[in-house]
């Protein structure tokens, strides 16, 4: 058999362990090595917000150390209003919606120069209406996400010209109603997410062809149950979120097979550390934690808090906001 | 921080870089297995290949981090540049996706402190090992940008860059990366110049025809499709022959009675060029069953096919320009649907002659009535040879391959309901 699948087998755990997530992203980062802790703090404050998301969706958030985590942030502030991923890096869009997340979770936006923030997002529009991820230029669809995302959190949507934000992220749309990284690139599910993510949160997703996408995003469901990301690509447990959290934003989560996804997110958690790794077996991560956990919650699971599938943050935050970003119904 | 906790660091760091300096010709690195120090340099040179024991690895690589984090946060206190670049060297060898690296540097690289040509080399070798590495193929557009606004040789660039872009998408499948560089070279580089366009796309026929799992491989072949149909400019005469027999062949194959006599070089430049890539994709397909990638880019050709005929009709019916995109000004033909809505909308602007990019038909090309219900009549039955061929496809797959039957009526689901094509009932011999 030619097809790119894995095969679950009866030892893969078939229960969510909850409260073997809540002591794993709990415990994650104290028993770091030093080697591992400078391969991977390039990219420390999404790895923040990944832990502290999922720990919230289970409802063990007073576990984490606040205001350890809003200290963080505060000096990971550049002078130029962007964030970085830790001190001494170098602000990225990316971890800046990290930050904004976090303070938004935690409701302490005033930890930051938010004026300046804002005036660092706007300055990385370009004339297309694209967004560069950083001054260095390199533009990305995800970075028009992150650039929405974050300002909606602050209220500060009007900085940029959204109009031309939108436009650029149809002129990522390709005949299989998906959208790439940029004009012309392969219809990506990550990508996918991040481009209905832009459209939602500006209320525009009347320009997607949903039935043309969703059959697009079903065709990722593999016989084991699990998802991938593009056609002849091994399935991947953060890819039932990009693709889950898409078709919920369609209106269209129940064109999916639930049982069978719901068997194979299980699958990949680590019955002896806890936490989710990218397929069952392998090593468990915060990222994959979290998009395990969201992607559960998405399914229906009770023991988890809803999440909202734009932001990827739990519900009840974007509800405190007063967010109420565009979903389409069947 | 300890003072020099690994005293042989500088050393390997100094090893790495003199290979580099001395092997221009120096193509890959990698690790290699070694996990016991033997007392003699790590730095492995053989074959224009750079490795590197991995007993070594935790140790350089945090010895350099660190360094290179003091340096970032004392910024007055200005590390000796060719220390600097050799700590980055070692750090991005090792660790390539972090950005605050690649931009140090670039601020060398702004300052004249590293030499642009020698980064690009740099690059390559370190994509030998990391061939999906998003952050180096950023740095490589971001240096061939200033090469090209320095007035570097475009023919050279360009060429250097394909060869890099091939070698990560042969070393990892479905390179997302490697094919989107390609695209932006040809874009940007090459300008979308009908010669290099060719050139790949001839090039490009041989590498998907090797590789039937890589749908990004393919997808780069939709993009010079994309690019080769909105040609403006007349194609020669070669092109315009080739696409004509493809088309031939096309309706030949479905044992069609009619023949068609499309004159419009254009028309035929179009319908030919998708009709030999649906040929060459029905070929792959029997030959190497159960490949998804396959099946999706069919679907692609499918599409662009089916909305080529009916957007020709609908010109010559006069019920509508068929200007695929208003709002977002795109290359791509399938930004928006010219549903009918669209062509309502459209329908006070509309011209009858278009051509299937909305741009008005030249002086020369416009039709008489006799000419438009012959082109009519052609595209008619060609799309009756498309069906022909999807019928006979489905059917032809082989009862002992259950991938390509699970394929083969997917795809019939997907020409009914998405293409909206009306298909007969298909049952795969089972």
């Amino acid at each position: 058999m030619l097809m790119k699948d894995v095969v679950l087998t009866p030892n893969h755990p078939k229960e969510l362990l909850l409260q073997k997530h809540a002591d794993y992203i709990a415990s994650y980062g104290v028993n770091k090595d030093e080697y591992e802790y400078c391969m991977t703090e390039y990219l420390r404050m999404s790895g923040i917000y990944w832990g502290l998301t999922a720990i919230e969706l289970i409802g063990n958030l007073e576990r984490m150390n606040k205001q350890e985590v809003l200290d963080f942030i505060k000096v990971c502030q550049d002078d130029s209003g962007g964030i970085s991923a830790s001190t001494g890096h170098d602000p990225h869009l990316l971890y800046t919606l990290s930050a904004v997340q976090i303070l938004s979770m935690y409701d302490a936006l005033d930890v930051i120069n938010v004026e300046r923030l804002v005036q660092y997002v706007r300055s990385l529009q370009q004339p297309d209406g694209s967004f560069c991820g950083d001054k260095w230029g390199e533009v990305d669809t995800r970075f028009s996400f992150c650039a929405v995302a974050c300002l909606s959190l602050l209220g500060k949507l009007e900085a940029i010209d959204v109009e031309k934000a939108v436009e650029f992220i149809l002129s990522c749309m390709n005949f299989d109603g998906g959208f790439g990284s940029r004009p012309g690139s392969e219809s990506h599910a990550g990508l996918i997410y991040c481009c209905l993510g832009t459209l939602s949160i500006t209320g525009q997703l009347h320009h997607v062809d949903a039935d043309l996408l969703g059959w697009w995003l079903c065709e990722r469901q593999l016989p084991s149950g699990g998802l991938n990301g593009r056609p002849e690509k091994l399935p991947d447990v953060c890819y039932s979120w990009w693709v889950l959290s898409s078709l919920c934003i369609l209106g269209r989560l129940h064109w999916i097979h639930r049982e069978a996804l719901v068997t194979f997110v299980l699958a990949c958690q680590d019955p002896e550390t806890g936490g989710f790794s990218d397929r069952p077996g392998d090593l468990p991560d915060p990222f994959h934690t979290l998009f395990g956990l969201a992607a559960l919650s998405l399914l229906g699971d009770p023991a988890i808090k809803p999440v909202n599938p734009t932001y990827c943050m739990p519900q009840h935050v974007i509800d405190r906001l007063g967010l109420r970003p565009q979903k389409l119904s069947l | 921080m300890q003072d020099d906790p690994f005293p042989a660091a500088e050393r390997i760091l100094s090893d790495i870089e003199a290979v580099f300096r001395k092997d221009p010709k120096l193509k890959e690195f990698d690790i290699v297995p070694v996990t016991v120090n033997h007392n003699k340099s790590p730095v492995i040179h053989v074959e224009h290949c750079l490795g590197l024991e991995s007993w070594c690895v935790r140790h350089v690589y945090c010895y350099t981090y660190h360094r290179l984090m003091d340096a970032r946060q004392l910024r007055t206190r200005r590390e000796d540049p060719a220390l600097l670049a050799r700590l980055l060297s070692g750090a991005l060898l090792l660790n390539p996706d972090v950005t605050t690296f690649w931009n140090m540097r670039r601020e060398m690289l702004q300052a004249s402190r590293l030499d642009m040509h020698r980064e690009l080399h740099f690059t390559a070798v370190l994509l030998s090992r990391k061939p999906k590495c998003a952050e180096a193929f950023a740095h490589r557009k971001w240096v061939v940008r200033r090469l090209l606004l320095a007035g570097a040789d475009k023919d050279e660039l360009l060429e250097e860059e394909l060869q890099v872009s091939q070698y990560a998408a042969d070393h990892y499948p479905n390179n997302y990366h490697a094919w989107s560089h390609r695209m932006w070279c040809v874009t940007h580089i090459a300008a979308l110049g009908i010669d290099c366009l060719l050139r790949e796309w001839t090039a490009s026929e041989v590498w998907v025809s090797s590789h039937v799992s890589d749908y990004s491989g393919m997808q780069y072949r939709q993009f010079l499709l994309d690019c080769l149909l909105d040609l403006k400019n007349s194609v020669s005469e070669d092109i315009v022959d080739t696409a004509r027999q493809s088309i031939q062949k096309l309706l030949s194959c479905s044992r069609s009675e009619n023949s068609v006599d499309i004159t419009q070089p254009a028309v035929v430049k179009s319908l030919g060029l998708v009709a030999s890539e649906l040929l060459l994709n029905t070929d792959l397909i029997l030959r190497f069953a159960g490949h998804e990638a396959l099946w999706c880019h069919r679907r692609y050709l499918l599409m662009t096919f089916k909305k080529f005929i009916s957007c020709r009709r609908v010109d010559m019916n006069g019920i509508g320009g068929c200007r695929y995109s208003k709002v977002p000004v795109t290359r791509n033909r399938f930004a928006e649907k010219p549903s009918e809505g669209m062509s309502l909308q459209q329908k006070g602007k509309s011209n009858n002659h278009m051509n299937v990019d909305g741009v008005p038909l030249e002086k020369d090309q416009k039709l008489s009535s006799e000419e438009l219900s012959a082109l009519d009549r052609d595209l008619c039955h060609l799309q009756g040879a498309m069906i022909w061929h999807e019928v006979k496809l489905i059917s032809s797959c082989r009862p002992d391959e259950l991938h390509q039957q699970r394929l083969a009526r997917q795809h019939h689901r997907w020409l009914l309901h998405v293409l909206k094509l009306d298909i007969p009932a298909v049952t795969c011999p089972s």
